[in-house]
């Protein structure tokens, strides 16, 4: 027996369904097997920089903030000798033959994409493991495959790792992780809300429908993983990444489309409206003498998820014609506002996600000092109040930029693009979740 | 089932019925004066008349941008087709009457707009577009009915004066005397751009609104013109707004038919 | 601030009155001349202090920073044969009255007004009170 009554429908980012009546469990990060391997790769998979390493080595230049240690450097052919460093690496990682563990040389030896084994996960409590390990085993092989001198096997490791210790996250380390140090995180449950929206507009390739379905998961299992959707509370969470992470009823493309080539903020807000009325979600409470109609809901947490869709629908209309990211905040400020006045119903997060565009507004515009939408991810301080619903507004934002930020997807994130461009559940998670969710459906 | 056609805003009173008129696309917004193109990107200072715009993208072509569905279903704008620049306008709106506040031009821009980036300060309103789009826009929100020459003004920074009293003119505070009175013409006529960089032409906008008008035209609720608190359903609106927040940021599953 | 070795204003044993005048405009320069003036002649008036927005002599931001801001109210005005360079648009004086008695000070209150009613053309305010400072406060000790 499904755990609750709703059902949607699943469509994917060219508004095709993909999966009909799905109880909402089954795109429950807790029973949905691709969500978990979103998790999972999250977790594990790890780029490691061999162009940049060797470049650290050659020059001296290492470990961040204009540090060049001289007389030590190395001159040794990393990229070239990338497939045999890559075997090495693979073989100190792999537990076992057939266990999961990934090794690619990429880009013609530039970078390596290393995905951890569960086992190691399993045996360990901490996600930096897939860090960790990728990074002493690229250390190690580094070392052994060219004879490094002891006193010179230091340089090694600052050019993998950075100057972590000495700091505390992995300052200037050519291995890269979609994940901050746990250290960075703002409380307990805040790891997979701690990706940046540009990491994001990365691994989806700027599709903007993905890259909302995958910040929504990441926030959502963010939500769970913080102790927020737990009891009466999962419902409104999971109805928020059905609608607005997972196109559910193709609401959100459907109201794109409706208003994708002269709408407005207003008019994403009429056609949100005329849904929630048609749908059955809201309806008048009270005539006022003016005329205006006072709306009521007796399913609030669902009206939440309809707002939520409509706010990424708004941003994808305002910001999408402008191909100009900078226009999230406001757009995310000002649709919950208008909407709040046009049904008298509250705004998306019950007023939270409002409360941030004020926020965000400031701190990603010049008067504050600098600092685009890209960079704001679920653990950031203006951002992290509107829990699941926020960011994916965000991503979806700078996955439509045409050019014109100075923080880029491509200038902060641009190696998961080329590292991870490829893996098809950071890709294409619609298609992934939607597929996993018919077989949840019928063990429910 | 009908379509839905928006409601705007709550309240009978005339700032709340100004409210809803601004904000509703099909209301044509009347047009007051005729300041000329050149003269508007003369005052904004961003170019000078005739010259090229400047770009920060090459432009956008029709299957060459990512390949993404919702690209696909939305239009860019002109600006951005051709990867203009974003360069900005900002109104300041004098509490004394000005025809509209800073908040609710955000309101009416983002309903009667799209492609556009606008933010609420103190006092005013700042409104960053496409650079060939927003010029449209700028002649536009000068021209119409939303502006009034004394108590609206054009300004990049230092824009303080909003909440200062008027000055023997009835023109609201501008300590770099961006605007003067003329006082032959009975006229307001700009003197430097929106940044106070002297023009190198007097630009007139015109003859302010008389204060009976503007009491009128206004979208502002004072205490000594229709105060808030006697429009019901506004005070009644925000009131219940709050209690539905704080009740779904509760337990929002108990929240029924509120 | 308030200097410790500078004289209380108290000649009469208590704080002298304050007259204080807001206008309803922000006056001109021409015009804020034309009311000192008009104040000048009026007898028991120790001093006047005005308060008004202020005029910046440059653009102080932006790109523009730097050029004069030219602003036709920042000027020289001349009261009482005296040079007083104007930096703000006035639109407050604080008149501080040396009367010892009631009758004298509602007299000078009258005149005050009549000046006013002459020379300010879109009202005032006016109120008699205290309105600033005028004898050392624990808070000038300590910053000394």
């Amino acid at each position: 027996m499904p755990k609750y009554e709703d059902v949607v429908d699943l469509y994917d980012d060219c508004g095709k369904r993909i999966a009909k009546d799905v109880p909402l469990e089954a795109i429950s990060p807790l029973r949905n097997n691709a969500i978990k391997k979103i998790v999972s790769l999250t977790k594990r998979t790890v780029a490691v920089n061999l162009a940049g390493i060797e470049k650290a080595l050659k020059t001296g230049s290492m470990t961040g903030g204009g540090v060049v240690i001289k007389g030590k450097e190395i001159d040794i052919p990393l990229v070239e000798n990338a497939d045999k460093i890559a075997e090495i690496v693979k073989n100190a990682v792999q537990v076992y033959d057939g266990d999961g563990t990934v090794v690619k040389v990429k880009s013609g030896g530039k970078n390596l994409v290393v995905i951890v084994p569960e086992e190691r996960m399993d045996a360990g409590v901490e996600y930096t493991t897939g860090f960790t390990v990728t990074a002493a085993a690229t250390t190690e092989a580094i070392i052994d495959t060219f004879d490094v001198p002891m006193y010179k096997a230091n340089m090694v490791k600052a050019a993998v790792w950075g100057r972590y210790p000495q700091t505390i996250t992995f300052q200037g380390a050519n291995v890269k992780s979609i994940l901050e140090v746990p250290q960075n995180n703002e409380g307990a449950g805040f790891a997979l809300r701690n990706i940046m929206a540009n990491h994001v507009v990365s691994l989806v390739n700027r599709n903007a429908m993905q890259g909302t379905a995958l910040s929504a998961i990441f926030e959502q299992c963010g939500s769970y993983e913080m102790g927020d959707t737990i009891g009466n509370f999962e419902r409104g969470a999971l109805l928020s990444l059905a609608y607005q992470g997972l196109n559910a009823d193709n609401m959100v493309y459907n109201i794109v489309k409706k208003n994708g080539k002269t709408g407005t903020v207003g008019t994403v807000i009429e056609s949100l409206m005329g849904r929630a009325i048609d749908d059955g979600v809201i309806r008048v409470k009270e005539t006022l003498p003016s005329g205006y109609k006072v709306y009521t809901t007796d399913d609030l947490p669902k009206w939440n998820a309809y707002a939520a869709a409509g706010m990424v629908a708004a941003v994808m209309v305002n910001v999408g014609a402008a191909r100009a990211a900078q226009g999230v905040p406001s757009t995310i400020l000002y649709y919950n506002d208008l909407l709040e006045h046009e049904s008298g119903l509250p705004g998306v997060d019950y007023g939270r996600a409002e409360g941030v565009g004020v926020g965000m507004s400031f701190f990603s515009h010049s008067i504050y000092g600098g600092g685009g939408p890209g960079l704001f991810h679920g653990n950031h301080v203006v951002t992290r109040h509107a829990k699941g619903v926020v960011i994916p507004a965000i991503t979806a934002g700078n996955c439509l930029d045409g050019g014109t930020q100075t923080f880029s997807a491509e200038a902060t994130s641009g190696l998961f693009k080329e590292v991870f461009g490829d893996i098809e559940e950071f890709s294409k998670p619609m298609q992934y979740v939607a597929a996993e969710a018919k077989k949840v459906k019928k063990k429910l | 089932m009908a379509a839905y056609k928006r409601q705007f805003y709550p309240g009978s009173t005339t700032p709340a019925k100004n409210r809803r008129r601004y904000m509703d696309p099909k209301v044509k917004l009347k047009k007051l004066r005729d300041v000329s193109m050149d003269d508007v990107v003369r005052i904004m200072g961003h170019r000078n008349p005739g010259e090229d715009y400047k770009s920060i993208h090459p432009p956008i072509e029709e299957g060459k941008e990512p390949d993404c569905p919702i690209r696909k279903l939305v239009t860019p704008i002109e600006g951005a087709k051709h990867g203009d620049r974003i360069r900005y306008i900002q109104f300041t709106d004098s509490v004394y009457f000005a025809p509209i506040s800073p908040y609710q031009r955000a309101w009416m821009y983002l309903s009667r707009y799209r492609g556009i980036d606008t933010g609420t300060l103190s006092g005013r309103q700042i409104i960053e577009v496409r650079e060939r789009d927003l010029e449209v826009l700028a002649k536009e929100y000068i021209d119409n009915e939303t502006f009034d020459p004394a108590l609206t003004g054009i300004r990049g920074a230092t824009v303080h004066g909003h909440a200062c009293r008027l000055d023997e003119h009835g023109l609201m505070f501008d300590a770099w005397q961006r605007y003067v009175w003329d006082d032959e013409k009975k006229e307001v006529v700009y003197v430097k751009d929106q940044v106070a960089i002297p023009l190198d032409r007097r630009i007139s906008v015109g003859k302010p609104a008389a204060m009976s008008d503007l009491k009128k035209r206004t979208t502002i609720f004072r205490a000594d013109g229709v105060d808030m608190r006697d429009d019901k359903e506004v005070t009644m609106y925000g009131l219940r707004i709050h209690k539905l927040r704080t009740l779904g940021g509760y337990q929002p599953w108990k929240v029924k038919g509120e | 601030m308030t200097s410790k070795s500078a004289p209380a204003a108290d000649y009469a044993g208590v704080p002298l009155p304050e007259v204080q005048i807001l206008t309803n405009r922000l006056l001109s320069a021409e015009t804020t001349e034309r009311v000192l003036n008009a104040l000048d002649v009026i007898p028991n008036i120790r001093q006047i202090n005005m308060t008004g927005e202020s005029l910046p002599k440059t653009i102080n931001s932006g790109p523009g920073k730097g050029l004069p801001n030219n602003h036709s109210e920042r000027k020289v005005i001349h009261v009482g044969g005296q040079e007083v360079e104007l930096r703000y648009l006035v639109g407050g004086f604080y008149i501080e009255l040396d009367v010892e008695d009631e009758e004298t000070m509602d007299k000078r209150l009258e005149e005050i007004k009549e000046a006013c009613d002459a020379t300010i053309e879109h009202g005032y305010t006016l109120q008699v009170g205290r309105y600033s400072k005028y004898k050392p406060t624990l808070h000038d000790y300590r910053s000394e």
